[in-house]
């Protein structure tokens, strides 16, 4: 643990909380929104990391954002991350962000925190809501009575931040941490001392690494990863008193760590009563309340939410227009033009560059704005806290398919990313809940799919492309629970867990907030246009102008009779035996087998084969597909197989035989799908 | 509490009126699309009611949360009532901003893309169903905010 003193130059503070807290928002106050996206060491749960200087100690705070957690379990791979964090690393300050309107949840988890042995300060956060609900917190009592800095806070309108920098760096500078935070009974707290004593007897190291109390603690609750790093440094006769101590406090109390849970809650709403004064007689009726009885409703909930999702993508879709338009007038006219005018590059340089790279890349690029604007209306509808909502109105939809509620979360996470989706399946503790959540994930429908649709539904649908676009989406919930009844029903069968959510309260959203979260989630997009799309279509044009006989010249890319003879012509005609029915053309048979690397170069490599620019594209497919099979094209590259990168990241977390799975059920349903549309298309519209 | 009782009811009643609009409106969108998709027929209104089944069914759930106001009046339930005004006026209202929004947008894409911007399309767009009723909703929306405060003293 680093001291003031002893001169270091950098310190650590640890941001925690409970999730829709203001975390986010504080660590960008602090840090200046300045950050370090990582993964943590082993796992792909994000990791975020920012600075800030100061003066007073001359030195650097690095500020580590930790995932949001309700308590210290060993349950979930987010609260393992936080508490592993906070023992093995040891930050110099652990800032813990409390909302001051459910005061008693945010205690609970300061209490966990504290029994850490933590070096803790508290960011009282959401005064102003827990005032506006006629109550104030007592923040000098709850300072007195943890014996830690509390520090009241607004952070969406920058109250209390710069109190919260000192109240940091003050700690820094003289560490405090309290050894016994809660009391467990007499019965329960002399066995507790046994087995500290035990440990401290038995591994110093242990005890130097770990704090003893919290070891103990941890020890009788059972927890699995305390009881396996104990067995690591303790003998077995020492291991087998330890055994016998847990016996002996089990037959006393019963359940240990339902018993630790309950004392430690009970203490937490204790505190929270000491310190909350109530400010107006009646409670006042609030804006949460309100819209919730409506917003959440049995019978409105969900066409609700149906029409709130409707809103968002034709937000992003309708007014990208212009966006999307002088994009592909810069880049695909202007730019294009001007490499095929320098007269000083070989041929088949001006082709990569032109026809490849520009072509490619850039009938991507013209979806930035609709991405964007996805990304800004989903931001704001996450800041406003309707999302959450949605979780909630969904659960009992997702009940009767029999998937926990829980998987919400990672499906709503897969229309960002399905990558993310996929970890995000961790926090579901249930094995069997799990794993049809991660394999159902992928059916949601990503933003990498999104340009396709557009430009599919752009060249073919008309004044329908919207609904087209939308029904993508629909489509994506009702197979993922239809897939999910059928896993649970065969290879995965079981009861499913129930789902406990706070739900936050509304509030306005921040348009600095708002706009940074839009910017991290549309940066990941320019990243993969500059990078994998980047390389998928080059090596798509490679295969364009070279073939079974040899360097064919860009002239393939201009005629479709040359083209036919590219390795990419070979492959696109030995697919559309199977895409035939559909009434595909070979070319956009081959592009859906790159989109296998990422799904926004299906979009790239049509723009290669077929023609150019977004509007060219656009205009060469509408004789290319019919509206009909312009749809199923859509529904294959909603359903059919997940980029390498989801497989690989189900490969990880479930194994190679659940990634095979998920790429072989996937595509059969797509196929089968798109046939059946097809088919049934076909009779409807003669 | 509500200071004008009458307002309240009144406000309801003519919630209730629009919602029925409303449902009317979507469902003709939902049967639109129907009509000139699957059968080929000729849609009603075709200039103002667009063939969008999706939009069919966010007007419809306009529809059912303005009548879901006089129902709950009805049923001694103020907060619900006013509640029911707050978010369905609220919806129809972001409906209607969004439906301007595409109008305005469509007139920019078109000097753009150096287009003919035609005065029609504009007038059609800003007429559209979801425009018109949107218009409407302003009052009840307003009324819903003005006895949202009211209830919160």
């Amino acid at each position: 643990m680093g001291n003031v003193t002893t001169g270091k130059l950098k310190y650590t503070a640890a941001i925690v909380g409970i999730p829709n807290v203001g975390k986010s928002v504080i660590f960008n106050k602090l840090t200046g929104g300045k950050a370090w996206v990582g993964n943590w060491p082993g796992v792909t749960v994000e990791k975020k990391v920012g600075r800030f200087r100061s003066e007073e100690i001359n030195a650097e705070i690095e500020v580590v954002d930790l995932p949001g957690i309700y308590s210290l379990t060993a349950y979930s791979i987010d609260e393992l991350i936080a508490r592993n964090f906070i023992i093995e690393e040891k930050p110099d300050v652990v800032v813990i962000i409390a909302n001051a309107a459910n005061l008693e949840r945010s205690l609970y988890l300061v209490l966990s925190i504290m029994e850490l042995e933590a070096n803790v300060v508290i960011a009282l956060n959401m005064v102003d809501i827990a005032r506006s609900e006629g109550y104030e917190i007592l923040h000098d009592k709850l300072e007195r009575i943890l014996g830690v800095p509390v520090i009241p806070t607004i952070a969406v309108s920058n109250v209390g931040i710069e109190e919260l920098r000192k109240s940091i760096i003050n700690s820094i500078k003289k560490r405090t941490s309290r050894v016994k935070v809660v009391s467990y009974g007499k019965d329960l707290e002399e066995i507790i001392s046994e087995v500290k004593e035990i440990l401290v007897r038995a591994s110093h190291e242990l005890t130097v690494k770990y704090p003893p109390r919290w070891l103990a603690i941890k020890f009788l609750e059972g927890d699995e990863d305390v009881t396996t790093k104990i067995r690591r440094y303790v003998d077995n006769t020492m291991l087998t008193e330890l055994m016998r101590l847990k016996r002996k406090a089990e037959e006393i109390i019963g359940d240990i760590e339902e018993y630790v849970t309950e004392v430690k809650f009970k203490r937490a709403i204790e505190i929270a009563r000491l310190v909350t004064k109530h400010i107006s007689l009646t409670a006042k009726m609030n804006v949460t309340d309100i819209l919730d009885t409506i917003l959440t409703h049995k019978v409105l909930g969900i066409p609700l939410a149906l029409s709130i999702m409707y809103l968002l993508f034709r937000f992003a879709f309708e007014l990208s227009a212009p966006l999307s338009d002088g994009i592909d007038v810069l880049i695909n006219g202007v730019l294009r033009d001007w490499v095929k005018s320098l007269g000083f590059m070989p041929t088949w340089l001006t082709s990569l560059l032109a026809d490849g790279v520009i072509a490619g890349v850039g009938a991507v690029l013209v979806f930035l704005p609709v991405i964007a604007l996805f990304f800004f209306v989903l931001s704001i509808l996450e800041d406003i806290g309707y999302l959450a909502r949605l979780a909630f109105v969904i659960d009992k939809v997702l009940h009767k398919f029999k998937l926990p509620g829980k998987s919400i979360i990672p499906l709503i996470m897969g229309f960002g990313c399905n990558v993310p989706a996929v970890m995000a399946t961790r926090a579901i503790e249930d094995e069997k809940d799990r794993k049809v959540t991660a394999l159902i994930a992928p059916l949601s429908s990503c933003s990498a799919r999104l340009p396709v649709y557009l430009t599919i539904a752009g060249a073919v649908m008309g004044a329908y492309a919207a609904a087209a676009v939308t029904s993508m989406y629909w489509l994506s919930i009702v197979l993922a629970l239809i897939m999910g009844l059928f896993f649970r029903k065969t290879i995965l069968r079981g009861p499913t867990t129930g789902f406990i959510m706070e739900l936050p309260p509304y509030l306005v959203p921040r348009v600095d907030n708002v706009l940074m979260k839009t910017w991290e989630r549309t940066k990941h997009f320019l990243i993969k246009a500059g990078t994998v799309i980047f390389v998928g279509v080059i090596i798509v044009w490679l295969l364009s102008v070279t073939g079974p006989s040899g360097y064919l010249g860009p002239e393939a890319l201009e005629n479709p009779d040359i083209l036919s003879e590219s390795w990419i012509g070979v492959l696109g005609k030995a697919f559309s035996v199977l895409t035939s029915p559909m009434g595909w053309d070979w070319r956009t048979t081959a592009a859906l087998i790159f989109g296998f690397i990422a799904k926004e170069i299906i979009v790239g490599s049509l723009g290669v084969l077929l023609g150019a620019s977004e509007e060219s594209l656009r205009e060469v497919l509408s004789h290319v597909f019919t509206p009909l099979s312009g749809f199923t094209y859509m529904v294959f590259v909603l359903v059919y197989v997940p980029c390498i990168a989801t497989l690989a990241s189900i490969r990880s977390e479930l194994g190679m035989k659940y990634a095979i799975i998920t790429a072989l059920y996937q595509v059969i349903l797509a196929y089968v799908l798109a046939l059946i549309i097809s088919c049934i298309g076909g009779i409807l519209i003669g | 509490m509500v200071k004008n009782k009458s307002l309240l009811i009144a406000a309801s009643l003519f919630a209730f009126i629009l919602g029925l609009t409303y449902i009317a409106s979507g469902s003709l969108c939902i049967y639109n699309w129907i009509v000139t998709s699957l059968i080929n027929n000729t849609a009603i209104l075709e200039r103002f009611i667009p063939q969008d089944p999706w939009l069919g069914i966010v007007l419809i759930s306009i529809g059912l949360t303005y009548n879901a106001s006089a129902y709950y009046l009805m049923r001694g339930n103020m907060v619900l009532s006013i509640a029911s005004l707050l978010v369905g006026g609220g919806l129809a209202v972001i409906i209607m901003s969004l439906q301007v929004l595409a109008t305005l947008a469509y007139a920019v894409d078109a000097i753009i893309t150096n287009e003919e911007l035609k005065l029609n399309n504009v007038v059609d767009n800003l007429l559209r169903i979801d425009g018109v009723l949107g218009y409407v909703s302003l009052i009840p929306f307003f009324l819903g905010y003005k006895f949202y405060k009211e209830i919160r003293g």
